[in-house]
């Protein structure tokens, strides 16, 4: 055996575990899931609806930790974060003032986004309830509302899923044919150590 | 104690019932002007905007939302939606001028009379009053005023000032001061003329404020980008 013959031997385990996918059954992606600790990554949002000549675009950042912390925090148009941590969802917001924690309106439906984004995260895309989970090729997951009062209110998920565990690439939320929220991912850092008080501590 | 109450009344009572202020007619008699000053703070042609919202209802904690509005000055219609700063919409409707059309209200906000209140305010800060002014001139401090007869037997004044700082107060049918708005902040207007900061606040007992910035003013026709 050459030098080179030796080093594709010593090589190949390693590259064949960062080139891991989602795989394909719901158990699979769970326990490939169960190798990452921690994601971060940036964001474009694009809000469009009947009403927009063009889409609404936010900006931001999010950090999840493993099993359910979560960070979503846009750096624009509005400067907020949302946090998820020991099960309790906060608001803060940047006004003239410094940020201000917000409490009620649209909070309620705050929490279950982002219980759901933690779920993703962590591989358990059939886990809720209210949605019916559909693989499909490419990597694609479909959850579609269970419920028609609930499909009222979103009617379709979309997830394209990277080339790793813990990778999204975007989530399509959609609202009606012609309202959806699209959510692309870019410079996305895997099992990279978040201190606590990222999430315990906001902002 | 009776008299205490008595006395907090009577102090109360010139806040309350301040009435409308006295309008001196213009010098040379002509009106023209006075009008066109007050229906020019209002954006003019068909305008999408987009504004941060920051609400302090009664007894309540801040809460910012994403207001948007879709709107025609000339029709006097507009599409609206409201949603949280996560894109999840909580509320649409569509206004042809004399109707509402709630299309989607999830709590918190489909509680009864909210999309009214709602309907009444986006009239009140972006779209000039109907009917034309019943009576206009100028304020002892030589501010510009429109007076407007309004649906409910009410009034509304339109107050420009000399500096180009304008005042919008309405007033129920009892001339009670029921809402003001004020640009807010230093930049009173954006180069379209509308302004980047608004205040406005609902007097009374379930008395709120609203804070709009604006996030996006984007004209939809060429009117509105002349």
């Amino acid at each position: 055996m050459n030098y080179r013959t030796k080093l594709l031997c010593c090589l190949l385990p390693v590259s064949a575990f960062f080139c891991i996918g989602w795989a394909d059954t719901w158990d699979e992606m769970k326990a490939a899931a169960g190798t990452v600790h921690s994601v971060q990554a940036e964001f474009v949002q694009e809000k469009h609806l009947p009403i927009l000549a063009k889409p609404l675009l936010s900006r931001g950042r999010f950090y999840y930790q493993a099993p359910r912390s979560l960070r979503w925090e846009y750096h624009e148009p509005i400067r907020s974060i949302l946090t998820m941590h020991g099960g309790r969802v906060k608001r803060y917001v940047a006004d003239g003032s410094g940020w201000v924690q917000e409490r009620g309106a649209g909070l309620e439906a705050m929490q279950f986004v982002v219980q759901e984004i933690a779920h993703w995260l962590s591989g358990r895309f059939d886990e809720n309830p209210s949605f019916k989970a559909q693989l499909e090729p490419g990597r694609r997951v479909v959850l579609t509302p269970r419920s028609e009062a609930f499909s009222g209110v979103i009617q379709q998920i979309v997830l394209n899923l990277g080339p790793e565990p813990g990778i999204m690439q975007s989530v399509v939320i959609r609202e009606s044919p012609d309202a959806f929220t699209q959510l692309t991912f870019s410079h996305t850092r895997l099992n990279q150590p978040i201190e606590d008080a990222v999430f315990r501590n906001a902002p | 104690m009776k008299r205490l109450c008595t006395l907090f009344f009577l102090l109360s009572l010139p806040v309350a019932c301040a009435g409308l202020p006295e309008i001196h007619p213009p010098a040379d008699g002509g009106t023209a002007h006075h009008e066109a000053a007050c229906a020019s703070i209002f954006p003019q042609g068909q305008w999408q905007l987009a504004h941060a919202i920051q609400a302090k209802p009664p007894g309540g904690s801040q809460q910012t939302m994403i207001g948007l509005i879709r709107m025609s000055s000339a029709e006097r219609t507009f599409e609206c939606a409201m949603m949280t700063l996560e894109g999840v919409v909580l509320f649409e409707a569509h206004y042809d001028g004399n109707a509402i059309d709630i299309r989607k209200a999830i709590p918190p906000m489909d509680t009864p009379g909210l999309a009214e209140g709602m309907i009444e305010d986006i009239l009140l800060v972006f779209f000039a009053p109907d009917p034309p002014p019943a009576a206009s001139g100028h304020l002892r401090d030589q501010a510009r005023i429109c007076r407007y007869p309004v649906t409910d037997q009410g009034t509304q004044d339109i107050i420009v000032h000399p500096d180009g700082r304008w005042e919008i107060r309405r007033y129920s049918a009892d001339k009670r001061l029921v809402r003001t708005i004020v640009p807010d902040g230093t930049e009173v207007t954006n180069a379209h003329g509308i302004p980047s900061r608004v205040e406005l606040k609902a007097h009374g007992r379930a008395g709120y404020q609203l804070n709009l910035s604006m996030m996006e003013a984007i004209p939809m026709d060429m009117a509105a980008e002349d």
